[in-house]
């Protein structure tokens, strides 16, 4: 592949302004972890995957596999194993066995562990109902395994059942035991809260922070656009730009082109040098004629099912059951089918996405999901494009509205290994009498939890009515540090486009998209219109043609007028 | 849907425009040959034929006297020319002007219509005459064309030399191009037509159209025809397409040349083209229906244009313009973007090119005040076609409809003499 130099960037960031990233992975040595788990079905559900993630944010390298698809070769150069028991079942005995000859450090979290040799000291009861977690009061009760562990153990947090404690997290040494997989708001914010001690590192003082404006489309206002990105980059903050590329009508399908709104692309190039940095929000932001930012892109909402056909015109069938295949194989066999169509759909997306934007000089670096909904395959695809992901995570292939985000940056399985920059905070939502409540309430918590993301967004269409405020909400957490993608090594690429930042804020783009080809495209995209422009092309060489004929009829007449004359006798 | 209806009608417009722009090359192309074969044409010219030069006059009392001063002056052996004026039913000295001039230069002749041709407009009044002489080569002339000394000579020239072609006709150029605004633009309009409508199909397709005047056939076609078709408003176009449907073609010939008068108010314009819209129509109508039928292939392409001219292409212009006004007050979302615009502009400059090229042909024609009067056509006299051709659709519609006859509309003479023959 031939790429040509299209642009070199360096990049020059907001004198007096010092990155330090200040969590304790800076000073200690992130750990290799191995995630194990047991689920129903082998199915990983939400617990699993959040879990995952929150671990993963502490691991320089995590493997993640399930209690049957164990195998012992999976120990070595593992530091730290955590086992998940979503599930209870019985371990397969090489499982057992290799943990309880495991001598580094253990965490075991929920069902199973009494199976485990290791923790015969330990007292497994049964499972008692609590109604707390730490000091904060559960919106649901949750069952807790009621674990008496052995003497000059660290109980690091409990849960309570009226005034009856029961031990949550208890530490001994190189075993910690959490008695509950159940990884839900509350249980999410308990652990991540506790997580610093539990991996044994210090607590960061520090929060890293980001915001983004969000869904400009084409048809967004240059104006607004301009007026809250100048407000982030006035005041020195690296923000996110999420930048959908083209714009449907859905009353019509009509598209409507970023190119073709010059106003916008100049406000965004202008912010891209002021700081802001540009994410992919996907292609169209919608699917089936679906309102761009209204829309779904990469999950069929209407079926809520994975994106199954390309056409857009009539519903599919729903995606059959696993039940209706008589083996797991015919199932197998008919969603790879469905799978394939999935990946050219979403390889689609992202190629023109990246590619369009980087036509118009808006380089990407990241990807957030529209709705931040997409399967597990879409992810799988997409960390071919991306390095990072913005937003949350869809945690099941049946069901969008399981999605979820750690609170810390992370790299979940799920993403395979895309980096997740969490939101945690939402957004400014103009309809709530306090536009910012629920990101008040956000807030309020993960001022509690070391390190813990603090990610938001906001829409330009409210101009600059709530950014202040939520700025300053942002700001009460306690210490921020925002984050700056240029500071990190990211690489967005197509076949045909290769972004690359580099650390030290070098940008290099190669784009191997010529003029020619990007003609040729267009005229793929808009047949009707490049005809138009070739047959405006063939008449105006036919008009200058014709202006010749004119000066050469002017140029013989004189010869003409005598010519005549004979022949007229 | 108005997406649709936007790309149907820039499809229908464009088809139109670059047909003509294909025409405009041709003519030019034509321009630049058509005089080469001249001078050995002229080594043929020994033996010629007999011709009746046809005048057909309805009251035409005003022009008939230049007219003829004219046909007198013909370059052409007097003893094979003979002139025939057509007096149909007139009420006015039409006939008492001829029998003057028929006095006093014995090859002009002078015949009242009579019976069932009598008063019943130009295609009888010919018919007439075509019964009551013998010539081998028939001219017609209107009553109110001044030809050139050697008008009939190249004409006749043309068929001798071409023995497929089963009529030639020459070029006319307007006697009265200064008199009012109207006739500027009828001036600008008449060579357009001449040099891309007749001299572009000539050049590609062998294929012009019979004018009403100013052009020689042959009497054996007059004869296989059975005549003019009585019912046709445009005589000509009709003419023309049995002509080519027997296996002939139509050569045009521009050395022939022939002074007209145009005319001089919009009243008289509107009722004259109405007719030639209608009687276009109505050939389009009578043809299209015996598509099959018909012969020679390529005069299909004809009516296929005529097709074009007076139903697609308006249609087209019409739904545009109504996309254009409801785009004004009410947003329909029209998908089509700047190369819309640039069509536009394009389609004018064609517009002045085209024009100005076939003005340029006609020497004297380009200069600057034609060239503004061009501008200026644009936007008015090229529309008024429109409304033209929309009320002559209407009126032939009607006619269908209620199966009324037809009934020809003479056109009006204005007391205008052409200086080189007064």
């Amino acid at each position: 592949m031939y790429f040509k130099i299209a642009a070199l960037i360096s990049l020059m960031i907001f004198s007096g302004w010092i990155f330090s990233w200040d969590t304790a992975s800076a000073t200690n040595e992130k750990p290799t972890i191995l995630f194990i788990y047991t689920s129903e079905r082998d199915q990983v559900d939400e617990n699993v995957h959040m879990l995952d993630a929150t671990f993963s944010a502490f691991a320089a390298k995590q493997h993640v596999v399930s209690a049957e698809s164990f195998k012992s070769e999976l120990m070595q150069g593992t530091d730290m194993v955590v086992f998940v028991g979503d599930y209870e079942m019985a371990l397969p005995s090489h499982l057992i066995n290799a943990i309880d000859r495991y001598e580094g450090e253990i965490i075991v979290i929920g069902y199973n562990v009494n199976q485990f040799k290791t923790f015969s000291e330990w007292q497994f009861q049964e499972e008692v109902e609590i109604g707390s977690l730490g000091n904060t009061s559960l919106f649901v009760a949750m069952s807790l395994i009621d674990v008496i562990p052995p003497k000059g153990s660290e109980v690091i947090e409990v849960g309570k059942r009226f005034d009856a404690q029961h031990p949550y997290i208890v530490k001994n040494g190189r075993l910690t035991y959490i008695a509950s997989s159940a990884f839900e708001s509350d249980q999410k914010y308990a652990l991540s809260k506790r997580m610093h001690k539990i991996m044994g590192v210090e607590e960061p003082t520090v929060h890293p922070a980001y915001i983004r404006l969000e869904d400009i489309s084409p048809v967004s206002d240059y104006k607004l656009v301009q007026e809250t990105g100048d407000y982030l980059a006035d005041r020195g903050i690296p923000f996110y730009l999420a930048v959908i590329p083209v714009y449907v009508n859905n009353e019509n399908g009509e598209k409507i082109y970023m190119k073709s709104n010059r106003k916008l692309v100049k406000v965004l190039r202008n912010l891209q040098n002021r700081g802001g940095i540009i994410i992919g929000h996907g292609y169209t932001h919608s699917y089936r004629y679906e309102e761009t930012g209204e829309g779904f892109e990469f999950w069929d909402d209407q079926l809520n099912q994975k994106i199954t056909t390309e056409r857009t015109d009539t519903l599919p069938e729903p995606l059959p059951t696993r039940e209706s295949f008589r083996s797991i194989n015919d199932y197998n066999r008919f969603m790879d089918k469905i799978d394939v169509i999935e990946k050219g759909y979403i390889e689609t997306k992202h190629r023109k996405a990246i590619e369009e934007l980087t036509d118009i000089e808006l380089y990407p670096l990241a990807f957030e999901a529209p709705h931040y909904t997409m399967s597990s395959t879409g992810y799988k695809i997409t960390s071919n494009y991306f390095n990072s992901v913005f937003g949350q995570v869809q945690l099941s292939d049946e069901d969008w509205e399981i999605m979820d985000a750690p609170l810390f940056v992370s790299s979940p399985a799920i993403l395979s290994g895309m980096t997740l920059y969490p939101e945690t905070i939402g957004y400014a939502n103009p309809q709530l009498e306090d536009p910012l409540q629920v990101a008040k309430d956000s807030v309020k918590r993960l001022k509690d939890i070391p390190g813990s993301m603090v990610g938001g967004f906001y829409h330009p269409y409210l101009g600059l009515e709530h950014l202040q405020e939520m700025l300053d909400l942002m700001y009460s957490v306690g210490t921020i540090e925002w984050l700056d993608l240029r500071e990190e090594d990211q690489l967005v690429q197509t076949d045909q486009v290769k972004i690359h930042q580099q650390a030290n804020g070098v940008l290099t783009v190669k784009s191997a998209r010529t003029t020619w080809k990007r003609l040729v495209e267009n005229s793929v995209e808009k047949p009707f219109e490049a005809v138009l422009w070739g047959l405006s092309v063939v008449v105006l060489l036919f008009i200058i043609a014709f202006f010749i004929y004119i000066v050469n009829l002017r140029a013989a007449l004189k010869k003409r007028l005598f010519r005549e004359r004979d022949f007229s006798g | 849907m108005a997406d649709i209806l936007f790309y149907a009608s820039l499809i229908l417009i464009w088809m139109m425009l670059l047909y003509h722009m294909f025409l405009m090359q041709g003519g030019y192309h034509h321009f630049k040959t058509f005089e080469k074969v001249i001078p050995q044409w002229r080594k043929n010219m020994v033996d010629l034929p007999t011709v009746s030069v046809f005048i057909p006059a309805h009251n035409e009392e005003i022009v008939i006297e230049q007219t003829l001063k004219a046909m007198a002056r013909l370059y052409y052996p007097k003893d094979k020319l003979e002139i025939i004026v057509i007096n149909d039913n007139s009420s006015d000295r039409t006939g008492d002007i001829a029998t003057l001039y028929a006095e006093k230069y014995p090859f002009i002749k002078v015949i009242e219509t009579i019976g069932q041709n009598k008063g019943k407009g130009k295609s009888s009044a010919l018919n007439d005459a075509l019964q009551r002489t013998d010539s081998e080569v028939i001219v017609v002339y209107d009553a109110d064309n001044t030809p050139e000394r050697m008008a009939v000579w190249y004409l006749v020239m043309g068929l001798v030399n071409d023995p497929k072609a089963g009529a030639v006709v020459g070029k006319f150029r307007v006697t009265n191009a200064q008199a009012t605004w109207l006739t500027r633009f009828i001036n600008i309009e008449t060579i357009c037509f001449q040099w891309m409508a007749q001299g572009g199909r000539w050049s590609w397709f062998k294929v012009a159209t019979i004018p009403g005047t100013n052009f020689a056939i042959r009497r054996s076609i007059m004869k296989a025809l059975g005549g003019w078709d009585v019912k046709a408003l445009a005589e000509d176009t009709e003419l023309t397409v049995r002509v080519y449907d027997l296996g002939y073609h139509i050569r045009f010939f521009p050395a022939a040349i022939t002074w007209e008068q145009e005319p001089e108010t919009l009243t008289v314009w509107w009722r004259q083209r109405t007719r030639w819209a209608r009687g276009n129509q109505y050939v389009v109508l009578k043809f299209l229906s015996q598509f099959f039928k018909l012969n020679r292939k390529r005069i299909i392409f004809d009516l296929f244009y005529f097709f074009f001219t007076y139903f697609l292409f308006f249609f087209g212009v019409i739904v545009s313009n109504a996309l254009f006004i409801t785009n004004l007050f009410y947003n329909i979302h029209l998908s089509v973007g700047n190369v819309a615009l640039v069509l536009w502009g394009l389609a004018f400059l064609l517009f002045l090119a085209e024009v100005m090229i076939t003005l340029s042909i006609e020497k004297t024609q380009m200069n600057r005040k034609n060239f503004f009067n061009v501008i200026l056509m644009y936007f008015t006299y090229s529309q008024m076609w429109i409304v033209l051709v929309l009320y002559a659709l209407i009126l032939e519609t009607k006619r269908v409809i209620l199966q009324q006859e037809v009934r020809w509309y003479k056109t009006e003479r204005f007391e205008k003499k052409r200086r080189d023959i007064q």
